[in-house]
């Protein structure tokens, strides 16, 4: 009888930025100054963008929103690693990467307010629509990325999903697939300790989400979510690696949401003031701010510029927006099908002649 | 032109908010995006920030106050401008109700714990075990009725035994006649007892309790219709001429205190039939699998009383005259009717006759009282215009429907019966 160890894995932790503000040399990334600016303008445009939402919902000019506050780096930092070519496969918080991909703010308010133009993918773009039902863009995303690999096409897939999704079948199912065929993705968990109300450590027993890509036999890193730094280094790496035919990676992004989950929701009953005030601390714009401030590209004056500008933009979309938008009941049934069939239409004409009789009797 | 703010659906689906804090005094200047208020929803505590700019110029709600969603919450307008808004008869009522009214009473924490379906209230009805709704059942006691003393106002089975004893329930006392002893008739049963009434999903319903009568009409009608593949047969005899038969006889009975209906002439056509084809005064033996041809003639009446069908019957009818019929009828429908018949009156029938036309109606298909194999419908006899030898003529036309079990009788024999029927109906001298 022998007893040999088959397999030992290890799963790294990588944060490049400190909260102070410190810098692994040996780690750091070699970033352009352009980058930079651009990558913040964009985290600055998502937070400007996101509270203004949560505002109109508050007012009720939208239907329900899902704050991403606090996640933006990210977000926006590794979809912006990102080609044309590349598809993302997203979710109902991935408001940072759309942007980043370069959806107008016009159409994401439009999405918000629950029109149908709203969630269509522009034309110039190569992504999915955002996916509501927890995990289900996983499976889908590890097809597109096998499609694109037997297609032999230069497109690498991203799929966002957060903690909670990774107790689903179809992230097991998805890893899986993408481990065994070696697909050109990339999956980015935004851990942000929280599934709704449920605690990161009642979701798994497992001491990080990383190590589970070990068991499907491909990379997994824990990272630090605020960190752009550390998420632009894996990210970059990762895409590459799937670019290169080398497989997919995990990446585990340690984030937190500043917000509620939704607009319907009470963190304070699951979540205490003391911990949420330490992550605010621990803001990816501030720690940005920071590392830009030492590489002498970030002041007071440029941030006043990038704020206003990044408000203007927002305004400027909602009004457009709130001008454009017009709803009628017979979109609920239109954009299911190419060609209506009989029952949507049976069902569209029965709708039209209760709004009518309604209307008759409110006169 | 001052601005109406109405609270919003804040969260999803949410219909109303009580207001927690003004964060802006009435006359304080509003920035566009500026939180005004707090209002906390069934979900959670939201600031609500003004989509403008302006003077709060009005607060519409007190602190403390539940507003709906579509409520005018606060105004904006010019510095100094005064509110002349006034909420309109669909809006603020609601709220003034709501906050009028004093808190629901809460209903007592049981001491002990029981099973769920006691404790849960069913629309705020009646609380009671499921043993305790068996019993009120069985007792005929509407539970709905009985006074609680249990925890929570929890009805027992001592409180419905004591509701019983009282005499509250009506069906307290038939329920105990009816188990009281094998002398006690089907008519004597109520129809229904403890009815009450409740709301149920579309409205408010009547629940009536089904009392043993009508249950064993129930249980005979599905027995007949689920074992018996039932056909109706429907003729038109014309009995112009037993009209006047009747009407002469008529007299002649009434001078011997008897009351003469058509009944007893179409019993005598019946069995005059019924002799024709005896298959017809029959049952099928199911154990068997044999037809069990009967050599007596018990006539059963349906009779239509108070308490519902009631089938007495008139023993060998065979053996009786025009006159004799007539009596028995009289009294076996009076009885009926009286709730007075014995057990063995309602027993051993071998054939049914159903006079539904007297009611009313042009045709019927009528069940078959199992089980026997056949009944005959009777339906009100009209003067009709018939033609007679190339001339319209007005006729006494009685239409007469027969159910018989297809599985027994094919529907060739059974036309053969029913002209047999016709036959002496429209000659009274065959009778």
């Amino acid at each position: 009888m022998t007893r040999t160890r088959v397999f030992e894995g290890k799963t790294d932790y990588i944060q490049i930025l400190d909260e102070n503000g410190n810098v692994d040399k040996a780690l750091e990334p070699q970033l352009a100054n352009e980058d930079l600016d651009v990558m913040y303008r964009l985290m600055i445009t998502v937070r400007q963008f996101d509270r203004k939402a949560m505002n109109l919902q508050r007012q009720g000019r939208l239907f329900t929103y899902l704050p991403v506050e606090g996640q933006e780096a990210s977000q926006v930092v590794s979809a912006y690693l990102l080609g044309k070519q590349d598809r993302t496969f997203t979710m109902y918080r991935s408001h940072g990467v759309f942007i980043a991909r370069g959806f107008s703010l016009k159409q994401m308010f439009l999405m918000w307010m629950g029109t149908e133009q709203g969630g269509k993918i522009p034309d110039d773009l190569n992504d999915v629509p955002l996916e509501i039902t927890i995990g289900s863009q996983l499976p889908q995303a590890v097809g597109s990325a096998m499609a694109s690999k037997i297609l032999k096409k230069d497109s690498v897939t991203a799929v966002y999903f957060g903690d909670g999704a990774t107790s689903e079948g179809e992230f097991h199912e998805a890893l899986n697939m993408a481990g065994v065929n070696r697909a050109p993705v990339v999956f980015i968990c935004e851990n942000n300790l929280y599934a709704i109300s449920v605690p990161r450590r009642i979701q798994t027993a497992s001491k990080t989400i990383a190590q589970k890509a070990l068991a499907y036999g491909f990379e997994g890193v824990q990272i630090d979510g605020n960190d752009v730094l550390a998420v632009y280094a894996t990210m970059k790496e990762a895409v590459e690696k799937a670019r290169a035919g080398e497989g997919p990676t995990l990446i585990e992004c340690l984030t937190y949401r500043f917000g509620p989950h939704s607009t319907s929701d009470d963190p304070s009953k699951y979540r205490s003031k003391e911990e949420e005030e330490a992550w605010v601390k621990n803001d990816p714009v501030l720690r940005m701010q920071r590392y830009m401030q030492a590489r002498g590209i970030w002041n007071e004056a440029y941030e006043q510029q990038v704020l206003a500008e990044a408000k203007e933009m927002v305004d400027k979309a909602f009004e457009e927006a709130e001008a454009e938008v017009h709803v009628e009941p017979e979109d609920i049934f239109k954009y299911v099908y190419a060609e209506m069939p009989e029952n949507l239409k049976q069902e569209m004409e029965y709708l039209k002649k209760v709004e009518e009789e309604k209307k008759e009797l409110k006169k | 032109m001052a601005f109406q703010f109405k609270l919003p659906d804040v969260g999803e689906g949410i219909h109303e908010g009580k207001l927690v804090k003004w964060l802006l005094d009435e006359g304080a200047e509003v920035k566009a995006d500026q939180p005004v208020v707090e209002v906390e929803t069934d979900k959670a505590v939201v600031e609500i920030p003004s989509p403008k700019a302006g003077t709060l110029i009005k607060q519409h709600s007190k602190v403390g106050d539940v507003v709906k969603v579509g409520e005018v919450l606060f105004e904006l307008g010019e510095k100094g401008e005064q509110s002349n808004y006034v909420a309109t008869k669909t809006e603020l009522p609601a709220a003034t109700v709501q906050k009028s009214q004093p808190p629901a009473p809460k209903i007592p924490t049981p001491l002990v714990s029981l099973p769920s379906p006691a404790l849960s209230s069913e629309g705020g009805k009646v609380l009671a075990t499921p043993a305790t709704r068996k019993f009120a059942s069985d007792m005929g006691v509407g539970i709905e009725q009985v006074k609680g003393s249990g925890p929570g106002g929890r009805v027992t089975i001592d409180d419905v035994k004591a509701y019983a004893a009282s005499g509250s329930g009506k069906a307290g006392g038939a329920a105990s006649a009816a188990g009281g002893a094998g002398a006690a008739t089907y008519a004597s049963a109520p129809m229904s007892s403890a009815s009450s009434e409740v709301h149920e999903d579309f409205g408010p319903v009547e629940r009536m309790k089904i009392s043993g009568h009508r249950r064993a009409i129930g249980e005979r009608m599905r027995k007949s219709v689920y074992t018996m593949p039932h056909v109706t047969h429907m003729e038109e005899a014309d009995v112009t001429w037993l009209v006047q038969v009747r009407e002469r006889a008529k007299a002649d009975a009434a001078a011997k205190g008897v009351k003469l209906t058509y009944l007893p002439f179409i019993i005598k056509a019946a069995l005059g039939a019924l002799k024709e084809f005896p298959q017809f005064n029959a049952r099928f033996d199911e154990a068997t699998q044999e037809l069990v041809l009967r050599k007596y003639y018990n006539i059963g009446l349906a009779v239509d009383t108070d308490e519902g069908l009631t089938v007495p019957v008139i023993k060998d009818a065979d053996k009786k005259d025009l006159l004799a019929l007539a009596e028995e009828i009289t009294r076996l429908s009076d009885e009926a009717r009286t709730r007075k018949l014995k057990l063995e009156e309602m027993r051993g029938g071998t054939f049914t006759i159903t006079n539904i036309g007297s009611v009313g109606g042009v045709y019927a298909t009528p069940i078959i009282n199992y089980p026997e194999i056949a009944i005959l419908g009777v339906m009100k006899i009209k003067e009709r215009p018939v033609i007679v030898e190339k001339m319209v003529e007005s006729r006494k036309i009685m239409t007469l429907v027969l159910s018989y079990d297809h599985a027994m009788i094919d529907g060739g024999v059974a036309a053969r019966f029913m002209n047999a029927v016709v036959k002496r109906l429209e000659d009274p001298t065959l009778l």
